[in-house]
């Protein structure tokens, strides 16, 4: 994609349920074609989000626009997108067949054109042959993939999906992922969705927004909120993560120095990623990045006393409490890394890491 | 065993039992009296009954104001059963699906009818339609009918709104239908059982009642206001008898097919989950 042609535009979006504040200040683009994931916690205003995308909310204040067009005006049934609804609400009285073609009706097609379309997309969704079947008489897989079909043959500029895969169980919800980014990938439409599982997340989308308590922490692809997580909470929320405290001494060249409270050792870590920050400082570290010594590796390396040891098959994971101040990190190494010895609880080790792991963070 | 503790549990109760059979009995038992004597060729109810006839069906086939009287009620009925079932369905709608304020007020006031006596809200319609000058007629009896019967249709028709997930609706909208559209091709066809067995409930209710027609109702009579009408000629009591247990079958037969649509309509959104 040469030029980013934005596909939902959200200015400024707020919406209040009373006195309740559920979305405060979004403010972002969706592109074309892109798949696009809303990540939160129970509650953080996810679904509120979408349906404010789908006109079934109006927004307190703000404006959406979909392909260019402001949508204030326009009442959900006239908007361009479709919805795949957190329980799929297929049509109990319709079959699969009815429930697929249901958007038909207003574009007026013939008998045979009509059916044409839907056994397309009977074929797109894997279910050739099940337009008779009763819609009670579905696995919560086959629901699904009807919900899909049923939203797609209008051919959205976007699809809006609640939570889909939320209903089903988890290894069904592996194969289904797959599917929905591969479906993604056939038709090109523009897929905005919500969950609050963060794998999911990850292994779909070419973006990621992480919302918390009606607020969106921060946009980035999954890559980029795993490595580069601007606070506290999104780093807590994506994969697992330590904590640390830290003072900035000084800079050198393109290199800062920071100190790690606890064990006491200066660590390096590239200046431009302090933002000028200076004094006190948050930071984390991801466990896989930290490497665990059973001798000294050099001066820079922190100390500690081991105080736990977990195999986890593929992996270990080693507790380990910083010097005095008793911060406990995790380190999560793979078990080929024990080659020289098990090291002894109670034992002191020592941890390095490179000096691109550490990342600060902007609040607590 | 841990089956046989459970049988235990579920053991008949046999106290219980009697008690249903004497409270059926008691029910249901005065009510036998009128087709068994429909059926007696004497004119007076008494024991033994000495000889069986149909000959007071047969005068009832004959007797021009009775088939009067029927057409009327079934005019009002329909009408009635029509015009409160609608009026139904958007109440239950309303109630069910959207914020009102103070909906437990307003729905212990709808359901007043079920509580307060009909004889309160003949009188209080009588003197409303007096002081308005409304001439009596089968429509103010409907009228009457329809307050008494609108409770009912709620009352059937909220469990059937409370049912179905509200995103059914809201998917046909992001589908592309209006309200209009949505109301015709998801709504209704879901509550269907639910409007059928209020039509066939409310028809009936109307079919059967006396004392609101008794307070609003003009020259034109319906069945009930007719039968009472006969009561006080003792020679045409047999035909009455003949006349209300036809009333009986029919109102039985409408009231339970009512009730089985409904739960039958009931057990199939369940299992479909
Ligand atoms: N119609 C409403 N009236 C009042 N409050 C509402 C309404 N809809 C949502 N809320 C509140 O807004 C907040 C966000 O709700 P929302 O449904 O968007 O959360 P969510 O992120 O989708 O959560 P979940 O993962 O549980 O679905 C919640 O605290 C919820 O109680
Ligand atoms: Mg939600």
């Amino acid at each position: 994609m040469s030029e980013r042609h934005v596909m939902i535009r959200l200015s400024n979006i707020s919406k209040r349920f009373g006195l309740f504040r559920a979305i405060e200040h979004a403010d972002f683009d969706i592109f074309r074609g892109e798949f696009f994931s809303i990540l939160g916690a129970s509650g953080s205003g996810k679904t509120t989000l979408l349906r404010i995308m789908a006109g079934f909310e109006a927004a307190s204040e703000g404006t959406v626009h979909i392909d260019g067009a402001p949508m204030d005006a326009v009442p959900p049934h006239q908007r361009p997108v479709n919805m795949v609804f957190q329980n799929y609400a297929i049509f109990p009285h319709l079959n699969v067949a009815d429930n697929i073609g249901f958007g038909l009706r207003k574009l007026g097609l013939g008998r045979a054109e009509r059916q044409r379309r839907i056994d397309e997309m009977l074929e797109l969704i894997a279910l050739p042959g099940y337009g008779a079947r009763r819609s009670d008489q579905l696995s919560g897989g086959q629901r699904q993939r009807v919900a899909l079909a049923r939203a797609l043959i209008l051919r959205p500029k976007v699809l809006l999906l609640d939570e889909p895969l939320g209903a089903l169980d988890k290894q069904l919800r592996a194969q289904m992922q797959t599917e929905l980014r591969a479906l993604q990938r056939t038709v090109g439409i523009t897929f905005v969705l919500v969950t609050h599982d963060q794998e999911e997340a990850m292994a779909l989308s070419d973006r990621v927004a992480v919302m918390d308590e009606g607020r969106v922490m921060q946009i980035d692809t999954p890559a980029g909120l795993y490595e580069r997580p601007g606070s506290r909470k999104v780093a807590g929320f994506i994969g697992s993560m330590n904590f640390l405290r830290g003072v900035v001494l000084g800079r050198d060249g393109a290199m800062a120095r920071v100190q790690i409270a606890g064990g006491g050792a200066v660590c390096r870590m590239p200046a431009d990623r302090l933002n000028g920050a200076h004094g006190d400082l948050d930071l984390a570290i991801r466990p896989e990045k930290i490497a665990l010594h059973a001798r000294a590796p050099g001066p820079d390396a922190l100390a500690g006393v081991l105080r736990d040891r977990v195999f986890l098959g593929e992996r270990v994971h080693y507790t380990v409490a910083l010097g005095d101040g008793g911060e406990t990190v995790i380190v999560s190494a793979p078990n080929t890394a024990e080659a020289d010895g098990v090291p002894q609880t109670g034992s002191t080790v020592w941890l390095s890491w490179p000096e691109t792991a550490l990342m600060p963070l902007s609040d607590t | 065993m841990k089956p046989a503790r459970r049988h235990e549990f579920h053991r008949p109760n046999r106290a219980l039992q009697l008690y249903a059979v004497f409270f059926m009995v008691l029910l249901y038992g005065p009510i036998l009296f009128i087709p068994l004597f429909s059926f007696s060729a004497g004119l007076y109810i008494r024991f033994p009954i000495e000889s069986f006839t149909l000959d007071w069906y047969g005068r009832l086939i004959g007797e021009r104001p009775v088939l009067r009287a029927l057409e009327n009620s079934l005019r009002v009925g329909v009408s009635v059963a029509v015009v409160s079932t609608c009026l139904g369905v958007f109440a239950a709608k309303a109630l069910v699906r959207y914020r009102v304020p103070g909906k437990g007020p307003i729905l212990g006031f709808i359901l007043l009818p079920l509580v307060v006596p009909p004889i309160i809200f003949g009188v209080a319609m009588l003197l409303m339609v007096n002081a308005l000058n409304i001439p009596l007629s089968l429509y103010t009896i409907a009228a009457g009918h329809i307050i008494i019967c609108l409770p009912f249709s709620i009352a059937i028709l909220m469990p059937r709104f409370e049912g179905y997930d509200a995103a059914m609706e809201e998917a046909a909208a992001d589908l592309g239908e209006n309200g209009w559209w949505v109301f015709w091709r998801v709504t209704v066809p879901i509550i269907m059982p639910g409007i059928v067995a209020s039509l066939l409930l409310t028809f009936t209710v109307s079919f059967d009642e006396f004392v609101m027609a008794f307070f609003l109702g003009g020259t034109d009579l319906t069945l009930p206001l007719y039968i009472w009408g006969q009561l006080r000629i003792p020679r045409n009591f047999p035909v009455v008898l003949a006349l209300g247990t036809l009333i009986l079958l029919f109102s039985f037969a409408l009231v339970f097919l009512g009730l089985r649509i409904g739960r039958r309509g009931a057990i199939k959104l369940v299992d479909r989950g």
